[in-house]
């Protein structure tokens, strides 16, 4: 189903003359409170009604009762669990724990890490189908327990990523995912999990890139409840897309040219000197380049701001030799 | 591929990934004893404390995650309450209830609520349910399915009223969850268990906070005070 794009026209007054008045909140907060949410409510729950089957995730499968944990703020879960007359939860063998008290632990940690909250809204046990003299429920309730390469990775150097939650910690943290958003990731699991992840799920060569979209400073490990090392595995990633040559070309050519120079600390300062120079002068007075070899993905949609002209260590070492702090 | 030969695959290839065969009986017999008798993790230090300082906990928390808490003295007071709630909202003084519970018994048309039982219609205005447990730790109601208790009354109306007595409160989610093991097990575990927390809410528009996403606007708690009869029971 597709929900109407509002338009100013459609805005209730309230919100029409908050706009005038320029109160960001306010409209917020009106067109919040009497637009969307009421529409959404009334047509989904319609759906919710009239459907046959409800599918959810489960957070969790507990051994001990034969369980599914599911929980949401919302609500959806719950209606998806009860008015149909199917109830199908679909998940994956790392969601298996052994008791409902391991359940409540990692309750404990999962929406504060999320949201900052002490438990989510609905946190809801199912055990099974409607029982015989149940007031509701679905007659049918179906768990379906996916692989899809999980039981490869135990054992692997990947075996950590299977303690996940998804409590989305390391995203709300990563300046990579803050910045470029969910979508940019292309698949399910977005943000260093997803980098972490998804390549295993789907094959490094079609994901390769993923791993590479960071910049290692590590806040995704350090805020993880769960304590997955998730520098280390995009690191390992990248090992594997090296040896087996899914690097571009280019970039292999220019690490290879790096590493050379790098280990020729005279020719290293002679070249960036020239590097440096060479660029100030190409971009002109401008101080931006709009074309540069090898980098045309990055000039087609943006200007390249160009070096000053002198290297760090050239002005480290004009410095001290005026004497300037 | 059938149903128990991916089953069986997923082990075959768990164990070979783990370096092993099954598991030697007295390590198995070992894992199953932990499902019998399940440890406790940590205990947080704001799950503990005193009945009276867990009743306060309670209270403070349930408010903090947005619900409302009004205090009564007896469980009497319940339909007189409603009736004043319902006014003070603009609501029509009609209640959804358990069927045959200790609530749906109570002096109703006295108090002139009208009241009915059964599943919530989509446009549900008002629910009210009693609890089998309430977490202290985190200001949540513990409520579950059966005969009188459709989930969806704990799910579907705008604003849904729990009633909860002071006795019912626990600590941590532990203690409710021991408290599950020994008064339902025996009968039959029921289909869901259900945790509320504040009323639904969602920050997918926009990233603001909105009450009201598919589950109830509005939670308002009535704390009996006095150690009823009524507590402990599934109502």
């Amino acid at each position: 189903m597709t929900l109407h794009e509002p338009t100013s026209n459609d805005l209730p007054a309230q919100a029409r003359k908050a706009l005038n008045d320029s109160n960001l909140q306010s409209v917020l907060d009106a067109v919040g409170q009497l637009f969307p949410l009421d529409e959404a409510r009334t047509i989904l729950r319609d759906h919710f009604f009239t459907a046959d089957i409800g599918i959810t995730g489960a957070n969790m499968l507990v051994a001990e009762t034969g369980s599914a944990v599911v929980i949401s703020n919302e609500g959806n879960g719950s209606l998806s669990m009860t008015l149909p007359k199917t109830h199908i939860v679909v998940t994956s063998i790392d969601k298996i724990i052994p008791t409902l008290n391991d359940a409540a632990t990692i309750l404990r940690i999962l929406a504060r890490s999320a949201t900052g909250q002490e438990l989510t809204t609905y946190t809801t046990f199912i055990t099974g189908p409607k029982r015989a003299h149940d007031a509701d429920g679905p007659e049918k309730f179906h768990v379906v327990l996916l692989d899809n390469g999980r039981a490869n990775m135990i054992g692997s150097e990947f075996q950590d990523v299977l303690r996940c939650i998804r409590c989305s910690a390391c995203l709300n943290h990563c300046p990579v995912y803050t910045s470029i958003g969910g979508h940019a990731y292309g698949w399910v699991y977005p943000g260093p999990i997803g980098s972490a992840l998804t390549p295993h799920l789907l094959g490094l060569a079609e994901t390769h890139h993923l791993p590479n979209a960071s910049t290692f400073y590590g806040k995704c490990e350090e805020v993880c409840p769960m304590g997955i090392p998730l520098t280390k595995m995009m690191r390992h990633w990248r090992e594997k897309e090296f040896e087996r040559h899914l690097t571009p070309t280019t970039s292999r050519f220019g690490l290879g040219a790096w590493a050379f120079l790098a280990r020729r600390p005279r020719l290293y300062r002679w070249a960036t000197a020239s590097a440096a120079w060479l660029l100030n002068k190409a971009a002109g007075a401008k101080g931006r380049l709009i074309y540069l070899p090898f980098g045309e993905g990055w000039t087609k949609v943006r200007d390249m701001p160009a070096p000053e002209g002198k290297t760090f260590l050239s002005q480290w070492k004009n410095r001290k030799k005026v004497g300037a702090p | 591929m059938t149903h128990s030969d991916a089953r069986e695959e997923i082990i075959r290839t768990l164990r070979k990934s783990l370096r092993r065969e099954a598991l030697p009986p007295e390590t198995l017999a070992d894992l199953q004893n932990r499902l019998l008798h399940p440890e406790r993790g940590v205990i947080p230090r704001q799950a503990q404390g005193t009945h009276a300082a867990l009743v306060e906990r309670f209270t403070e928390k349930a408010v903090a995650a947005q619900a409302s808490v009004a205090h009564l003295s007896s469980l009497e007071q319940v339909p007189r309450t409603v009736a004043l709630f319902a006014r003070e909202h603009s609501f029509p003084a009609r209640a959804l209830l358990p069927h045959q519970s200790r609530l749906h018994a109570m002096e109703w048309a006295q108090a002139e609520v009208e009241t009915a039982t059964g599943s919530p219609a989509r446009n549900c205005p008002l629910g009210v349910t009693a609890c089998f447990a309430a977490i202290a730790e985190s200001g949540t109601v513990m409520v579950h399915s059966g005969p009188g208790h459709p989930h969806a009354l704990h799910i579907v109306p705008e604003t849904l009223l729990v009633v909860v007595t002071e006795n019912q409160i626990v600590g941590a989610y532990e203690d409710a969850l021991d408290l599950a093991r020994a008064r339902l097990r025996h009968n039959a575990w029921p289909r869901i268990i259900s945790w509320i927390t504040g009323p639904s809410r969602t920050a997918d528009i926009a990233g603001v906070i909105l009450f009201g996403a598919h589950g109830s606007r509005r939670i308002h708690i009535l704390l009996i005070d006095s150690d009823d009869p009524c507590s402990g029971e599934s109502t």
